[in-house]
């Protein structure tokens, strides 16, 4: 199942009234999606309403998309329009000269621009989450480090990771898994305060 | 439900005859979500984004609990299946096309030398520290790279 | 300035292109556009400034190159970061480290810079790589032609040249990461090509020297044979194109260090006395545009680095074994 197809069995499942399926994908997106606007709308707290808005009216309209283009390509879109609409509406100048108009530019990234935008209560928190993430990288065993690093950062498939580690891909499978583990679990008291807000 | 299908599901590499228990269990257990969240979540960090205010999902989700749910009718069969194929396919083929295209929206004066630029920022981490002496040695030998980094303990010359 | 000087930099300025008023024939093989790119680095003579970008740095240089009589001159200058010279003169080359008061002095070892970045054999590069010019461009004002060199296989990054019309003198490199992505680029901002150059121009900067330490790097294949490192499994276009021997303190055999070429990639194979258990490989990219294996055998430390994809060096590192000895 390709990173398409399951962003589509996501979107057919909250097509059939599955609200959390729509949260993932919000949980896979967002930061994706809050950087894009984060370009275009420079005010860090205005920044977060208008992404939220933009996840809000995807949702809406959720019922109209039809699997033409992929879920982010739709989404993208999505977050361009509702913060160009909030600028015009603040009477503020809308970028031209920025990628964002560009369809293309949905691959673009501009690695952790919002970082320079967070409000200071997210930035430190932020921040935080990134000490902790890198600091349970270090500790992690040599094999499973390289593993996690090899898929997330190199992107590349079980298979090739299994020829570069000459390992099965079963081991493979095994080492990402209890990588991401490792390191969750060392996340999770930062981020089980609210326990009572999960999806 | 075992987390590591959930692990290799989120990377496409979930062996189909497994899929369809991962999704059903996935319907039924909210934990679930929430190990989906964490594993994107590192996936960002690792990649080094921004990862912006880890709230954001939150309140989106509150937002949600108020809208009215949303219920579509299923367009997706099994025949759909082949144009899906297509569709991925030329998703690829726009991702590599476009990358050549793109133009960073801030280039710095260093970036502007030329068309092809590279990307001022990188995705991936600092290397290690010991590496930068093996780079500063190998760059030494190497035609494509710029000759700035040409060291003054060269070594000798053993064979060739 | 002195008056030879001056009419130097004139004559830079008002007589471009006159070596190749002729104009030269269309290339009918790969052999001969490559044929023409070497030719037009080693045989024209040119001045500009290049700069070079990876890892969002850039580093500029001046360069002036001649080819007089049979004779090639070149001298590079850095323009940031911490002040180099090169000057080399046919297969002597000298390199000028004013900030640590010292010279390097080098025979045969044929290092190249760019633009010089095609060197015969080529069939090296068509085994390798798919030729093409796949269109016109324009760098630092002149026209020139796109040449792209996609790799036969993936065990190397594809390469995009623009080189000057009708020329040939390459005015840009880009090497092109897995997903097509510019990772890094040699390019001139600015040059003049086709000219006399006076020698004087090739003299160094530096001249007060005389309590300078010079070292004098050996000719090339004088030295005894090399340590019997090798690497068993070498992807295909590879051949190592020297062994250098660094000290290390306190251990007497010192840092193994073979290189590895396509003819235009490198691959950088380091092989080092190790103490401690074995230790499983680390495989990276560092930053954009390298990628490095590090890994700990019983008794050596194996680093590879180099400007191709991952599977490459890990191919390499795996590999190394010693001909010579019981070494793994």
């Amino acid at each position: 199942m390709t990173d398409r197809e399951i962003d589509q069995k996501l979107v057919e499942r909250a097509q059939a009234g599955d609200k959390r399926a729509f949260g993932m994908l919000v949980a896979k997106y967002q930061r994706k999606l809050a950087r894009l606007v984060g370009r275009l709308v420079r005010d860090p707290a205005e920044a977060e309403d208008v992404t939220q808005d933009a996840f809000i009216k995807a949702y809406r309209a959720l019922g109209a998309f039809r699997g033409d283009s992929a879920f982010y390509t739709w989404l993208y879109r999505i977050g361009v329009n509702t913060a160009k609409n909030y600028l015009v509406a603040q009477g503020r100048r809308v970028p031209t000269q920025t990628a964002v108009d560009n369809e293309d530019a949905e691959n673009f990234d501009d690695g952790g621009l919002l970082r320079d935008v967070n409000t200071p209560e997210a930035e430190l928190m932020s921040r935080q989450i990134v000490e902790t993430v890198n600091a349970s990288m270090d500790a992690l065993p040599e094999e499973l480090r390289t593993a996690i690093r090899l898929r997330e950062i190199e992107g590349l498939s079980y298979e090739e990771i299994a020829t570069l580690m000459n390992c099965p891909i079963g081991t493979v499978r095994s080492r990402i898994f209890r990588a991401r583990e490792a390191i969750a679990e060392r996340l999770r008291p930062q981020l089980d305060v609210s326990k009572d807000r999960r999806w | 439900m075992n987390r590591e299908h959930l692990s290799a599901l989120m990377d496409g590499e979930l062996d189909p005859s497994l899929e369809t228990t991962v999704w059903a269990r996935m319907k039924d257990e909210g934990e679930l979500a929430r190990i989906w969240n964490e594993y994107h979540l590192i996936g960002d960090v690792l990649r080094e984004k921004g990862i912006g205010n880890i709230r954001l999902g939150e309140r989106v989700a509150q937002a949600l609990s108020t809208e009215p749910t949303v219920l579509a009718p299923r367009r997706f069969g099994v025949a759909g299946q082949p144009t899906r194929w297509l569709a991925v396919a030329a998703a690829v083929a726009a991702v590599a096309v476009s990358t050549w295209t793109l133009q960073r929206p801030e280039a710095s004066p260093s970036q502007m030398v030329a068309r092809n630029e590279v990307p001022a920022e990188s995705p991936a981490p600092s290397p290690p520290a010991e590496a930068e002496h093996y780079v500063a040695m190998h760059r030494q030998w190497s035609p494509l790279s710029g000759f700035q980094t040409v060291d003054y303990a060269a070594g000798t010359v053993a064979s060739r | 300035m002195n008056v030879q000087l001056k009419h130097a930099v004139l004559g830079l300025l008002l007589l471009p292109a006159l070596v190749w008023a002729e104009g030269p024939k269309a290339p009918e093989t790969q052999d001969d556009l490559l044929a023409q790119l070497a030719k037009a680095a080693q045989q024209l003579t040119y001045s500009g400034i290049f700069v070079f970008q990876h890892d969002g740095r850039m580093e500029a240089s001046r360069v002036i190159h001649s080819f007089d009589n049979g004779q090639e001159r070149t001298k590079i200058d850095t323009l940031d970061g911490p002040p180099r010279e090169i000057i080399r003169a046919n297969d002597e080359m000298r390199c000028y480290f004013p900030d640590v008061h010292s010279i390097r002095l080098e025979h045969g070892q044929g290092r190249r810079y760019f633009p010089a970045l095609i060197a015969p054999p080529f069939q090296n590069y068509r085994d390798n790589y798919d030729i093409t010019i796949v269109g016109v461009d324009r760098v630092a004002g002149h026209d020139c032609q796109v040449i792209a060199l996609r790799p036969r296989d993936n065990l190397r990054f594809a390469h995009q040249f623009c080189a000057d019309m009708p020329s040939n003198l390459l005015l840009k490199e880009v090497t092109l990461g897995p997903h097509g992505e510019p990772i890094q680029m040699s390019v001139f901002t600015e040059i003049t090509i086709g000219t006399h150059a006076d020698p004087a121009q090739f003299k160094p900067d530096y001249t007060d020297t005389a309590d300078w330490h010079v070292d004098n790097v050996p000719i090339a294949g004088s030295q005894k044979e090399g340590s019997g490192w090798s690497v068993a499994n070498v992807p295909p276009g590879f051949h190592k194109i020297i062994e250098v021997r660094r000290p290390i303190p306190g251990h007497a055999g010192g840092m193994t260090h073979l290189v590895y070429s396509d003819g235009l990639a490198s691959i950088s194979v380091f092989i080092e006395p190790a103490d401690g258990p074995p230790r499983p490989a680390r495989i990276e990219s560092l930053r954009s545009s390298l990628s490095y294996f590090s890994a700990r055998t019983a008794e050596q430390q194996i680093t590879v680095v180099g400007e191709v994809p991952l599977a490459s060096v890990t191919q390499m590192g795996q590999s190394v074994i010693n001909l010579r000895s019981s070494h793994p």
